[in-house]
């Protein structure tokens, strides 16, 4: 099995769908003679041409309507927004059409797609490069949100992605793009969509963490009797892995890149809360960024959530 | 170096019957007697539709509706102009067209009552559901064209907006994006003159809207939108090109929304009732009746011969509308997702 | 109340209107804002919605028939048959909505009323609901929050609260470990067992019936000892399966033993009494038994089996009573056990039983008999499984190898939880219990 990357794995996932199923089509800027601005789909439009590695005009609204009336028509497209921060000029037809087409239309059309955009803080980008707001899009009955930690899970959940008959948005981890290598099999396989992972087992406390925030949870707890859970999925949540484990554990630290306020922290705490509270030792806590907009370079490690608060709030937890 | 110029273009409008009926024989679209008379009709339902549905409003039947009166011949000509492969992308006030392909008229209703489940589009309709979000239809749409041509399928695909959509960033993102890829799509801009209460002048300073299309790279035309001859001569020969490779057409009619925005609105607050009795005498289906009139097709028994006709599809219709029973609660759910999330289904077992 | 609702000035110089449509009839009950009926103008068909709530009584103008401005439509019936709200007194009635749009315009611009109104607009889609000022239900009576009886105020979370209730510890005995004082699992684990005999407290607020008292009586408040003394009964028979058996044993040959050696043992300080006999007989008979000497753990559902033996000894005082606990009773000889009884009624009379000497029994020996009696239904001493009894010795005619005989008669009680063995099993504990009493040079020869 050769080691991959995640750009490696996600380019690879793409090319093997591509060569199987002909409904998929890549569109979004700079995707194809580029092969998008972090390399994810270099040499697809070489191999797979340009009517299926489509650049297009930087027109992100347009990219993300034009990809629901594609998966309407009956193709499987796979639009590429540039950065999370763009795709609030996206956002409408994300939210209002791609999420809601299959309950307007009540299942006469369907909208399998799949938004890719690289999502996440720490790689000194300008402004509004470095998004984290998944929870924003979690509000979308009928959209899927899909967050890979590495290059494994990335694969095996885009080609789940790929598969799904509803839309899904597919948040890469941009600070992990080319940070972890691991072993990817080459051939075709999948990581159930709603499905989250132990990603270490413990007993003392339950930490919640997706995407970029995986590798520093896992760094963060060395030393602690921690379980640690990514969520792979963050709408829906696999909430069933998640109380199993606060059942043994009766305690739950939450660790997002998002801002505190109405993040997904609260939601999962939400969740644990109504369905699990008897089984808690002690408050959940969150350690997330602070409620303020992604800042730039200078200031984005004041910003993101660090090992010494994920350790404190451990360290807290535990005294109950 | 003199200044050089570089683009220059002119808008033209198509009109091929005079508001007294007269035809310019020399723009007559090919149309046998039946298929005019088919026009006819199709308008007379439309019209009787409408104010059938405004009055069901007002009995607190249905809910809040979008009449189309004045309206019809915009609708209708561009109906019968599509194939039935064509694919079509509305906006909520285009029921002419699903009227004159032959839509299920109590779908129509059930729709304006509240009810999801009308969205379901019948099979053999290539429709999509109504669009309420102004504007948001017109990406899909070239979303389909783009798929039609990766697939080069003999199809067209028709989008319907109004004068207010193209204030909008998605209307200009499409157009763009139909203009670089040259994309099998007709863009009918239904200008009735009127988004809510602020007039095209508000909503634009161009002299027409037809030339936006020439930004884009592609032809615009407008035409009096109140000639059913106009409209089905443009949208056909639109959609022709579409579908043989020629590139994206947008068509501007020229109407007027000679009825509130919708039942819940009052336009008396912002137009004078002078403004809408200039309109009234242009009246589509007043011009059709003259023109049939005039070639000895049309008399006042047989007008009401149709309006009979028409009421009684609609009677039909309410009565099938009313009869169908409300959806229960755990409809909400019906769609959301191919397979529901298990909370989903926890919730929906709830109700 | 009544109230007339005449047609308003529906605005726009409209002056009559055509009652197309009664919407409520007769009898029907309408709430504020609620359509009533169509009109329908020169202009539209229009629905008008009611002023008030109540109950419609007379409708006064029929369909088809054409209506002035001002004229009565139908009579509404407020008030408390209505269930409506009835305006303040000195309001002046609620103004139609007409008359709202002219009250609210600024003062000095309220337009002449001759100048046509247009209907109000609250939007251009939709409809859109209108807060309801129903009091049809009434003010909702204030719901009082009274703390429940014993209600703990400390901190815990909801964990170790469902944990307490499952295992019968009152939270309020427990001193919380964590955070601020936040009780833990552990501290459920190391210190509630003590307090668990505060099981019944939530049978005892479902029983806590205040008595109907005539006045005459006299009332001892349930205050310290007495109120321990009754919960823990009351814990332990809420909690246990208790089940008694009793026997009767001829200890002629002990009574004789202890006549004998009571003057050699008194001359060294100590009151030689039968209670040591019959602790060793029962130590030697348990260790036979183990199930007796032993707790059973409820949370984690196992016997624990007790390698001490620790016997709580059930003592009368001054103020009621209490089991202290006199430790290793396998390892004393009787002197020493008559030793150690001595010294807890010394310590039961200065009143200086401490806590610690309270704790740990593993099994408990009540001497009702002391005070006369034969047979009893000892209460076990929880988290003990057993408690035996003894009752008066009396003389009696008994059959003594094959004659009758006066003898001393020993009568005891054992009550033991059926949870932790069978009846077999403590027949079988008793029978060896009275086999030592019998012949206590058995305690010699055989004992362990």
């Amino acid at each position: 099995m050769a080691q991959l990357n995640m750009v490696q794995a996600i380019n690879q996932a793409l090319a093997q769908e591509m060569a199987r199923d002909d409904r998929v089509v890549l569109l979004g800027e700079d995707v194809g003679r580029d092969g998008g601005v972090f390399r994810v789909t270099e040499g697809l439009q070489e191999r797979f041409g340009p009517e299926r590695v489509i650049d297009t005009p930087l027109s992100e609204s347009a990219i993300m309507g034009c990809a629901v009336g594609m998966a309407a028509y009956g193709l499987r497209p796979v639009p590429e927004i540039q950065f999370m921060g763009f795709a609030y000029s996206a956002f409408e037809q994300l939210f209002a059409h791609a999420a809601r087409l299959r309950s307007r239309s009540r299942g006469r059309f369907s909208c399998p797609l799949v938004v890719r955009t690289p999502y996440g803080g720490g790689i000194k980008a300008p402004e509004l490069h470095e998004e984290s707001t998944e929870a924003l899009f979690c509000q979308a009955p009928g959209l899927k949100v899909v967050i890979p930690s590495g290059p494994y899970h990335a694969k095996g959940l885009l080609l789940a992605s790929l598969r799904d008959p509803d839309p899904v948005l597919f948040l890469e981890p941009t600070r992990l793009y080319r940070m972890v290598k691991e072993e990817v099999p080459e051939g075709d396989y999948l990581v159930e969509l709603g499905r989250a992972r132990v990603a270490r087992p413990g007993g003392a406390v339950t930490v919640i963490a997706w995407g970029s925030m995986l590798e520093r949870v896992l760094k963060s707890v060395e030393g602690f009797d921690a379980e640690v859970i990514d969520l792979l999925t963050v709408n829906p949540i696999d909430f069933e892995t998640v109380l199993n484990s606060v059942k043994k554990t009766g305690r739950v630290v939450v660790v997002h890149e998002a801002v505190k306020t109405c993040g997904l922290g609260a939601e999962i705490a939400a969740t644990i809360a109504e369905e699990g509270i008897l089984h808690l030792r002690g408050p959940i806590l969150r350690v997330t960024a602070p409620d303020v907009p992604v800042p730039l370079a200078k200031l984005m490690d004041q910003y993101l959530p660090s090992s010494r608060q994920i350790q404190a709030a451990l360290e807290e937890v535990l005294k109950y | 170096m003199p200044r050089e110029t570089i683009a220059t273009f002119e808008i033209r409008r198509l009109s091929v019957l005079n508001e007294e009926g007269k035809a310019d024989e020399s723009l007559m679209p090919p149309l046998s007697d039946d298929e005019i008379w088919r026009m006819y009709q199709a308008m007379v339902l439309t019209r009787t539709y409408d104010e059938r549905a405004v009055a069901l409003q007002r009995e607190g039947r249905i809910g809040t509706y979008p009449p189309v009166m004045g309206q019809e011949a915009a609708q209708v000509g561009t109906a019968l102009a599509m194939s039935p492969s064509d694919w079509l992308f509305p906006s909520f006030r285009e029921m002419g067209v699903h009227l004159t392909l032959g839509y299920p008229i109590h779908q129509l209703l059930q729709y304006w009552t509240g009810d999801e489940r009308a969205q379901k589009v019948p099979p053999g309709f290539n429709f999509f559901p109504f669009c309420v979000a102004v504007s948001s239809q017109i990406p899909q749409a070239v979303g389909a064209a783009m798929a039609v041509r990766y697939r080069k399928d003999p199809v067209a695909v028709l989008t319907f907006f109004g004068d207010g959509a193209t204030s909008k960033g998605d209307f200009h993102e499409a157009m763009n994006m139909a203009g670089v890829f040259r994309l099998p799509i007709v863009f009918i801009c239904q200008n009735n003159q009127w988004a809510i209460s602020v007039p095209l002048k508000g909503q634009t300073a161009s002299a027409s809207l037809a030339q936006k299309a020439v930004a884009y790279g592609f032809d615009g035309v407008q035409v009096d939108g109140n000639d059913v001859f106009a409209v089905y001569s443009a949208a056909s020969e639109a959609l022709e090109k579409a579908r043989s490779g020629g590139g994206p057409t947008f068509i501007e009619c020229l109407t007027y929304r000679m009825a509130d925005h919708t039942t819940a609105d009052d336009a008396g607050r912002y137009r004078s009732p002078e403004d809408v009795a200039s309109w009234r005498a242009k009246d589509p289906v007043l011009r059709l009746e003259r023109f049939l009139e005039s070639r000895g097709r049309w008399t006042a028994g047989k007008g009401s011969e149709v309006k009979t006709w028409a009421t009684g599809m609609i009677d039909e219709a309410v009565q099938q509308m009313e009869a169908i029973p409300p959806p229960g609660a755990a409809e909400l759910f019906d769609g959301t997702l191919d397979t529901l999330t298990v909370r989903q289904e926890s919730e929906r077992k709830g109700r | 109340m009544s109230f007339d609702f005449k047609l308003p000035d529906l605005g726009e110089g409209i002056a009559e209107v055509e009652l197309r449509k009664w919407l409520v009839k007769e009898g029907d009950r309408v709430s504020q804002h609620q359509g009533i009926l169509e009109v329908e103008t020169d202009k539209a068909v229009v629905e008008v919605p009611s002023p008030r709530a109540g109950v419609v009584g007379r409708i006064h103008r029929q369909e088809g028939e054409t209506v002035q401005v001002g004229e009565t439509l139908l009579t509404i019936e407020e008030g408390a048959q209505a269930g409506a709200e009835v305006p303040p007194a000195g309001r002046a009635a609620e103004p139609t909505w007409a008359e709202q749009e002219i009250q609210e315009k600024p003062a000095g611009q309220a337009q002449p009323a001759e100048v046509p109104q247009r209907r109000p607009s609250v939007g251009i889609v939709g409809s859109l609901p209108e807060a309801e000022e129903t009091h049809e239900t009434g003010r909702p009576e204030p719901v009082r929050l009274q703390p429940a009886p014993q209600a703990f105020q400390g901190l815990a979370t909801p964990m170790v609260r469902k944990l307490a209730r499952e295992r019968g510890i009152d939270l309020n005995g427990i001193q919380g470990s964590g955070p601020r004082g936040c009780i833990r699992p552990e501290d459920l684990d190391t210190q509630g067992a003590p307090a668990r005999a505060r099981i019944c407290s939530e049978v005892q607020a479902q029983v806590k019936v205040r008595l109907a008292l005539t006045g005459d009586e006299e009332k001892i408040p349930l205050r310290g000892l007495r109120r321990t003394i009754a919960r823990n009964v009351l814990a332990s028979q809420c909690t246990t399966a208790f089940v008694t058996s009793m026997e009767e044993v001829d200890i002629t040959e002990i009574w004789e033993m202890r006549m004998r050696e009571q003057g050699e043992v008194e001359s060294r300080g100590t009151h030689l009494t039968f209670l040591p006999f019959f602790m060793k007989a029962a130590q030697h008979a348990l260790k036979e038994h183990p199930l007796l000497n032993a707790a059973i753990d409820d949370a984690a559902e196992v016997i624990v089996l007790k390698k001490e033996y620790n016997f709580g000894i059930a003592v009368d005082t001054p103020e009621g009573l209490m089991v202290p606990v006199i430790r290793n009773v396998d390892k004393k000889n009787i002197i020493e056990l008559a030793e150690a009884i001595q010294e807890l009624g010394r310590k039961a009379r200065e009143r200086t039983i401490s806590l610690d000497d309270l704790r740990g029994s593993s099994f408990t020996i009540t001497n009702y008999g002391h005070f006369g009696g034969t047979f009893a239904t000892p209460i076990i001493n929880w988290p003990d499984v057993a408690i035996l009894g003894f009752g008066r010795i009396v003389e009696r005619p008994w059959v003594h190898r094959g004659q009758i005989a006066i003898r001393k008669i020993l009568p005891l009680s054992l009550t033991f939880d059926h949870r932790a063995t069978d009846g077999a099993y403590a027949a079988r504990f008793l029978g060896r219990v009275l086999h030592y009493l019998e012949d206590p040079g058995r305690l010699l020869l055989e004992g362990q």
